[in-house]
């Protein structure tokens, strides 16, 4: 079998300065369960090789929570409750305490003083470049952690879930694999499969991002997205037109 | 003198003349109470140990039922899909477009002033035209704001 | 790199790096934590996230401006007499005298251009740039007996008479502005060498200096030559002397001589690395670093 595969695939690093050496993978294939490996590529050091900055995948993940979060609380105060707002008795000789109004926030059926107003966001950009690092610190790390692997493409021979289920359990890839193609409609075979077992889930490259390499075990991408990721990755680390420009909104 | 008996009331006067049973029209409780609504058995007396003995009390410890958090549903599963399509996406789709929400709030952090103004800059005419009490009240509430924001110190809620 | 290696070395024996064992730097967390912070409970309504007690919390701050006894707009501004003094350029003063006299004893030699190192290399001053010295500046003492014929560049001048003093006895005289770790390189070269960096590359004038730099008046190394020929010439009128003609001199060459403006030392170009123990000039090949080092 060897002797007909292309045993390295001879891929161009980008902009790959001499004094770093790249970093090499197994090329690995789905179509059958026990782990053949089928090839060897390069991949570029500027993104699978960088310094394991952890802080930076925290600060990712926290933005990823913040930036579309939207918090929909709201209770009326005292000015926006229903009712009349007269003082409900005069203000001596009764013996009783004295009320300028039934809707004051210590009495029942008032308004609330300093609760949550409105619908409010939470929303921050985080820095271009650090998502970036981000995306390629979390690359650098599953790949050094053995978490990586690289697939041909994503065709598997039967619509079975317990092949799937072998094949991992066989390869150790974890009770959580991402799967990661470059085409937005994923081969039929393995979206039946993966429908079945909770854990495994699948995604176009557009859709990668920091949160879901870290929540899953084990990242698997196919080659066609790898190129991809790469181009993406060294086009915007190679031009500096974004540096330093935070996302404005327009306003109407 | 009232003495009280447990079904009847005998009322013994100081003139021996006339004496009288009466039979008593409440419904009888039985038992004598005391601590209405305190449980004996509830808290244990076993000893200091806290560790329960299934033949002293038939009552099983409290303890909440437990409830999965179905973490690979499909929302937490593709949490966070997207979030970086600026960077690896065509260059044509920003993450803040796909943000789901008010549209004065989307892209957008301030304090309740800065929100309330933003609102009525982006649907002012339509509240008022729809509901112009909740434009009443958000005017209203704007006033409140300015005045706080000019004349007392220290700031806005954020 | 090296380092990044061995960090990624580590990572492979260490647990897998998930959402639950990833952390910020604690300062960041700290910060973002106080920013949060507001008091809760009955306190909340109290303490707008303003401060424990105080005029903060009471709300009673004054507005701003009205803090002291004079409101802010009829107080009077303020200029602080030692406002950034610590960052003015110092020139260590030199006079003619001081030249002529290192002239005549051997510690200077008169027939090759003169410059801030070979001032450094008699080792009589306390030039130290560290306290910001930037160089020399040359003062008029002396300049009735001043005899020699020289080509020296300094970097400051402030009376033409001291100009005058060396074109009459048929020298040249240039000031020329170095940027401080041009300074540094240039005040002891052999230390330099040894720390086996590259020649740096000569920065250009800050802008309180550049009108000083570009005058023929001062003779600055930006000047326009003509003008300086023309600056030559009247100087030579308004104090009586005749100008001596360079081109039948003999040493002209040496007295045409100038620097680069980004060059620090003669024959010696910003980029190339002097090897003191082999006796070897390094220069580089890339051609980004040709790129970077072009004048």
């Amino acid at each position: 079998m060897a002797s007909t595969l292309p045993l390295i695939t001879s891929r161009n690093l980008w902009k790959l300065s001499p004094l770093q050496k790249p970093v090499q993978s197994w090329v690995e294939t789905l179509a059958q369960v026990e782990d053949k490996k089928v090839g060897l590529v390069d991949l570029h050091p500027k993104i699978f090789a960088v310094s394991p900055r952890l802080d930076i995948l925290a600060k990712n993940v926290y933005w990823q929570h913040q930036y579309k979060k939207i918090d929909y609380r709201w209770v009326p105060t005292r000015a926006e409750m229903p009712g009349r707002n007269k003082k409900p008795w005069q203000q001596k000789g009764l013996g009783k305490a004295r009320h300028g109004s039934r809707l004051s926030p210590q009495w029942m059926h008032g308004g609330v003083a300093h609760g949550p107003r409105g619908p409010k966001s939470y929303f921050f950009m985080e820095g271009f470049y650090q998502r970036i690092a981000g995306l390629t610190t979390a690359l650098t790390v599953k790949f050094h952690q053995n978490d990586l692997h690289i697939v041909d493409s994503l065709d598997i021979p039967t619509e079975n879930f317990q092949y799937m289920e072998q094949l991992i359990n066989e390869r150790f890839w974890g009770p959580s694999v991402l799967f990661v193609d470059d085409t937005d409609m994923m081969p039929f075979n393995i979206t039946a499969a993966c429908s079945k077992i909770k854990g495994l889930t699948l995604m176009p490259t557009y859709g990668l991002n920091v949160y879901s390499m870290l929540k899953h075990n084990t990242l698997v991408l196919t080659t066609k997205s790898l190129d991809k990721l790469e181009e993406n990755l060294l086009y915007y680390l190679h031009h500096s037109q974004f540096r330093n420009s935070p996302f404005i909104k327009k306003v109407a | 003198m009232i003495r009280m008996w447990s079904n009847t009331f005998q009322i013994m006067v100081n003139k021996p003349t006339y004496c009288f049973n009466l039979t008593r029209g409440y419904k009888t409780r039985g038992e004598y109470f005391r601590n209405i609504g305190y449980e004996y058995n509830k808290v244990y007396k076993g000893g200091l140990l806290p560790r329960l003995d299934p033949k002293d009390d038939s009552i099983p410890i409290p303890m909440p039922i437990f409830k999965s958090k179905k973490s690979w549903s499909e929302k937490k599963a593709t949490f966070g899909q997207n979030d970086y399509i600026d960077i690896l996406g065509d260059g044509s789709v920003n993450p803040v477009d796909l943000i789901n929400g008010p549209k004065w709030l989307v892209g957008f952090r301030g304090n309740e002033l800065q929100r309330l103004s933003r609102q009525l800059r982006f649907e002012g005419s339509q509240i008022r035209a729809k509901n112009s009490n909740k434009f009443h009240e958000i005017n209203k509430r704007i006033k409140y704001l300015m005045w706080r924001y000019n004349h007392k110190f220290g700031g806005l809620k954020k | 790199m090296a380092s990044v290696e061995k960090s990624l070395l580590m990572l492979r024996n260490l647990p897998r790096v998930a959402l639950n064992n990833i952390k910020e730097f604690p300062e960041v967390i700290k910060e973002r934590k106080e920013r949060h912070a507001l008091p809760r409970g009955k306190d909340a309504k109290f303490k707008l996230g303003a401060d424990h007690k105080g005029a903060a919390q009471r709300m009673s701050r004054p507005r701003l401006g009205f803090g002291k006894s004079t409101p802010g707009y009829l107080r009077v501004p303020k200029e602080y007499y030692y406002s950034g003094h610590h960052l003015l350029r110092q020139y260590l003063p030199i006079s003619l005298l001081q030249i002529q006299r290192l002239i005549d004893l051997g510690r200077l030699n008169p027939n090759e251009p003169i410059d801030l190192t070979d001032i450094c290399n008699t080792k009589l001053l306390m030039f130290d740039p560290n306290k910001r010295h930037y160089g020399f500046q040359l003062t008029d003492e002396g300049a009735d007996v001043f005899k020699s014929k020289i080509n020296i560049e300094v970097q400051w001048i402030l009376s033409e008479l001291t100009i005058a003093a060396i074109e009459r006895n048929g020298g040249a005289v240039t000031t020329k502005y170095y940027d401080i770790a041009s300074v540094h390189a240039m005040s002891d070269p052999r230390k330099f060498f040894s720390s086996g960096k590259p020649i740096p590359k000569n920065g250009t004038p800050p802008l309180n200096a550049i009108e000083y730099y570009t005058s023929a008046a001062n003779r600055g190394y930006l000047a326009n030559p003509d003008q300086i020929r023309m600056e030559r010439l009247k100087l030579a009128q308004k104090y009586g002397y005749e100008l001596p003609d360079l081109e039948k001199d003999p040493l002209k060459d040496m007295l045409s001589k100038r620097k680069d403006p980004r060059q620090i030392w003669h024959g010696l170009e910003p980029g190339w690395l002097v090897n003191l123990k082999d006796e070897v000039i390094l220069k580089p090949a890339d051609k980004e670093w040709i790129e970077y080092y072009k004048s």
